[in-house]
């Protein structure tokens, strides 16, 4: 894929050549906003108001990565998105065991109740441990450590779709990985073996 | 573990785990991990922290997010105005208050007309009226009402060309006053089917052949017989309508005491009719 050929032509109003770039990053994208907001429909939301944006707003694309571009606009619309969420706040649709007059914490709820493999119910456990610690991380700590751990981008990458300094970065990356490291460390059951931290790897 | 390192080791090992670091850095961090098994290990959790993100699934895109025509339309125009309609509706409030406070406040406020104010002092002759008068006879000619003539005998030809007829007493009347039974004078721009011959009105170019008048008494703008010919008082007939008009002129720019209140309504009428329009289209908008 010639990027920079697509993009002047996406520049010029070729609406088709700006599609190919997003199919070629909307599955960075939209995971991107799902780890950020927790919520695949608002993730898909965020993935196409960031598309769009980032259409209108090419003109100030100045080149280096577009890749860190995109996500610039994705993660800003997911800040946009969980600012709105504070100031109209939801109340989430959790069941309410009527037995024990308390609701259901657990955020898997509403999963395919039929029979699964084992495998695939402790990927889904890991992946709602993993998704928990990140949500509990501050936003500018998430976006740092979704950008780096999960999506493979390096620090340029990361400081140009932050807007901040390298050192920011690396300091908010290490801040990240450590809160995630004591998170992670609370569902220690659920992480294959070769994950497990310390005792825990022992004691299996 | 935790506790024993500092933020910029966290860092350091972070970095290096990221192969962020520099060669100097870089040989620093490798020496600390091989002489402490703290910051060994410590690493190692880093790792292993990094290692279980990376695990993370990736989630499959639920639907393509390509973008159609109608899509990228730029959002309307209209919602760029709700920013400009609350300025406006503020500075209308403003202007508001100010005016009521401005009436409040002793010696700001509009002042009335009162008794202490004696309404013929209005009429006072301005004193370079007449002197106005006499100086630019063609501008009054435009201003002052015709002045009606019955008889009398024929203005000099020099005067009554131009400035209006006049009587042959009175060489000042010029600019007043209907001329005199010159045969030489013609009526122009006055209908030859006036009624009325022998009236003759200003502007001077309007003559009439007056005709011996029959008869007599306390007729308006009949002369006694004896005074036919004489001139009247021009200086006075030019001015009092004057300043009757400038009179009529002051009373009516003359501020009412409540038209700053009811400014002001308006004013916050206003605010508040932008105020509600911005909110309805910031909603709009959302």
């Amino acid at each position: 894929m010639d990027e920079a050929g697509l993009i002047q032509d996406a520049l010029r109003g070729d609406l088709d050549a700006f599609n190919r770039l997003v199919l070629a990053y909307q599955e960075m994208a939209f995971n991107l906003a799902y780890r950020m907001l927790s919520d695949e429909a608002a993730a898909e939301d965020a993935t196409q108001t960031a598309f769009i944006s980032a259409y209108r707003n090419l003109k100030q694309y100045r080149g280096g990565s577009f890749r860190a571009w995109v996500m610039r606009m994705v993660t800003n619309t997911c800040y946009d998105e969980l600012r709105r969420r504070q100031r109209r706040p939801t109340i989430p649709l959790e069941p309410f065991n009527s037995a024990e007059d308390e609701e259901i914490e657990s955020p898997t709820w509403l999963a395919d109740h039929n029979p699964t493999p084992d495998e695939e119910i402790e990927t889904r456990e890991l992946e709602a441990a993993i998704q928990h610690c990140i949500q509990e991380l501050p936003e500018e700590f998430r976006a740092v450590v979704l950008l780096v751990d999960v999506q493979g981008m390096d620090y340029n990458e990361v400081s140009q779709a932050m807007g901040k300094p390298l050192g920011t970065i690396k300091s908010r990356l290490a801040r990240a990985r450590l809160r995630l490291r004591d998170c992670l460390a609370g569902f220690a059951e659920l992480l294959p073996v070769q994950f497990r931290l310390g005792k825990e790897a022992e004691l299996r | 573990m935790k506790e024993q390192l500092t933020s910029q080791e966290w860092m350091l090992l972070s970095s290096y785990l990221d192969g962020e670091l520099n060669p100097r850095e870089k040989t620093r961090v490798e020496a600390l991990l091989k002489s402490n098994p703290d910051i060994q290990a410590a690493y190692e959790s880093l790792a292993k922290t990094k290692a279980v993100l990376r695990s993370a699934p990736r989630r499959k895109v639920p639907r393509n997010f390509t973008l159609s025509a109608a899509a990228v339309q730029q959002p309307r125009q209209i919602f760029q105005w709700v920013p400009a309609l609350r300025f406006s509706s503020v500075i209308a409030t403003l202007a508001a208050v100010f005016l009521f406070v401005s009436q409040l406040l002793p010696g700001m406020a509009a002042r009335p007309l009162t008794a202490e104010q004696p309404a013929m002092e209005m009429l006072a002759i301005p004193p370079d009226s007449s002197e106005k008068n006499l100086a630019s006879p063609e501008a009054d000619l435009q201003e002052t009402p015709p002045v009606v003539y019955w008889g009398g005998p024929p203005p000099p030809p020099s005067l009554a060309e131009g400035l209006g007829g006049g009587g042959v007493d009175a060489p000042h009347a010029g600019g007043m006053g209907g001329g005199g039974a010159d045969p030489g004078f013609k009526a122009q721009g006055f209908p030859e089917s006036l009624p009325q011959p022998g009236i003759s009105l200003t502007p001077p170019t309007a003559t009439v052949e007056p005709l011996p008048l029959e008869g007599s008494g306390p007729i308006l703008g009949v002369r006694e017989s004896e005074d036919q010919g004489k001139a009247l008082d021009d200086d006075y007939r030019s001015f009092v309508p004057s300043v009757v008009q400038e009179q009529e002129a002051v009373t009516a720019a003359e501020p009412s005491p409540s038209l700053p209140y009811i400014a002001a309504g308006g004013l916050l009428a206003l605010a508040a009719g932008l105020w509600l329009i911005s909110i309805l289209l910031k909603k709009k908008s959302l």
